[in-house]
């Protein structure tokens, strides 16, 4: 069993995923990218895997410690093989240099070795089959509702004047795009200009939800369920998140499952709030690409040991 | 380098009242020191013009 991980050096998320591989004595392929240095890559698609390798050994991927019981130097002029891999868009690079070349790089290279992944179904990842209605909010919530879950009073709108002072209180909104933090409307509406009433863009417009915050992973045949407790209302403005590993997953996951295989998903983790008017949980958003760093090692490691186990598995 | 980062991610998160700007973010997450999700981490296709989005808010600028 061979684990190819892929994705930016930089990414806290593939660095306790590759810790994970290596105590369950699972070789890793490493085609991490570092900041300053592109491997050689080719590939010519439909005549096998592609070749890849690290010209300058000053790598951080010719570690040993890193690449495993292979070592990335052994890797050098051959041709790819593995039998799972996880990959992840490297947001992290073009956070640290936010010039827009950085981005596009790290964008070239995931939809270059995505696109060899996904021509190789002997290779497991995760979502393989995803639907393009995972990566749209709105649409998701339509499914979530009809998989069974609850989801908030909600507007995808640009009529933002039609809104009473009221509801400016009671209301949040968050890009459709996602991207940005979930604001309350007040504060949303304090800094946008208006033409004729009208927003630039719809955004989308819920009932404000209270504590708690449930995250649930799913991860294959596995789920994980976490509480995130913050005083904010998107804990990622102040990051002054506590989270709480829950001994038990809530019932919500039959139907996040349910929405799941409607989606294509067989890894994501869900985040939910709680109504205060009924004290039930209402799932909000569905991600496809989780961060899980800080929420695996909550857990124990439990997290990137069932992923390992799933991406492993005969 | 596996044990340096290993031990970064056992650090507190949060500590520090790191913030979430572009630029920023990226160092505070590698020890560990920021929170468990950040915006355009799990949204990765936003994350080229995460700038651009965060102008004007959720319903954007003219």
């Amino acid at each position: 069993m061979t684990l190819l991980l892929a994705g930016g050096h930089q990414d806290p998320n593939l660095t306790v995923l590759a810790d994970a591989a290596q105590r369950m004595n699972v070789e890793i392929l490493d085609l991490r990218l570092s900041a300053n240095e592109s491997p050689a890559f080719c590939w010519s698609p439909g005549d096998g895997g592609p070749r890849f390798h690290y010209p300058s050994a000053q790598h951080p991927s010719a570690e040993p410690g890193i690449a495993g019981k292979t070592g990335f130097s052994e890797t050098i002029a051959r041709q790819i093989r593995a039998t799972g891999a996880f990959i992840r868009h490297d947001v992290f690079g073009g956070m640290q240099d936010p010039r827009p070349e950085v981005s596009t790089r790290a964008a070239g290279w995931y939809q270059t070795v995505m696109g060899w992944l996904l021509s190789e179904p002997r290779i497991r990842v995760f979502n393989r089959n995803i639907s393009s209605i995972a990566m749209n909010k709105p649409a998701s919530l339509v499914l979530a509702r009809e998989a069974g879950l609850r989801i908030p009073q909600t507007w995808v709108t640009n009529e933002v004047s039609k809104f009473s002072s009221e509801q400016l209180e009671q209301m949040i909104a968050k890009p459709v795009l996602g991207g940005d933090y979930c604001y309350s409307l007040a504060e949303a509406l304090a800094k946008t200009d208006l033409r004729n009433g009208l927003a630039a863009t719809p955004a989308i417009v819920q009932k404000k939800l209270i504590a708690p915050e449930i995250r649930i992973y799913v991860i294959g045949r596995s789920s994980f369920a976490f509480e995130v407790r913050s005083r904010s209302l998107d804990y990622r403005v102040n990051q002054d998140a506590e989270l709480i590993f829950l001994p038990e997953v809530p019932q919500e996951v039959a139907m996040l499952r349910k929405l799941m295989a409607q989606l294509g998903m067989d890894f994501g983790a869900a985040d939910f709030k709680t109504d205060s008017e009924t004290g039930q949980l209402v799932f909000l958003e569905l991600n496809t690409s989780p961060m899980f760093a800080r929420f695996d090692q909550i857990s124990g490691g439990k997290v990137c040991a069932a992923m390992v186990r799933e991406l492993t598995a005969a | 380098m596996t044990e340096h980062k290993l031990e970064a991610i056992t650090l507190p998160f949060s500590e520090g009242g790191t913030t979430l700007r572009l630029g920023e973010e990226a160092t505070t997450e590698a020890v560990g020191e920021e929170g468990p999700t950040a915006p355009s981490a799990e949204d990765p296709a936003s994350s080229i013009t995460f700038n651009e989005s965060k102008r004007g808010g959720p319903f954007g600028a003219y």
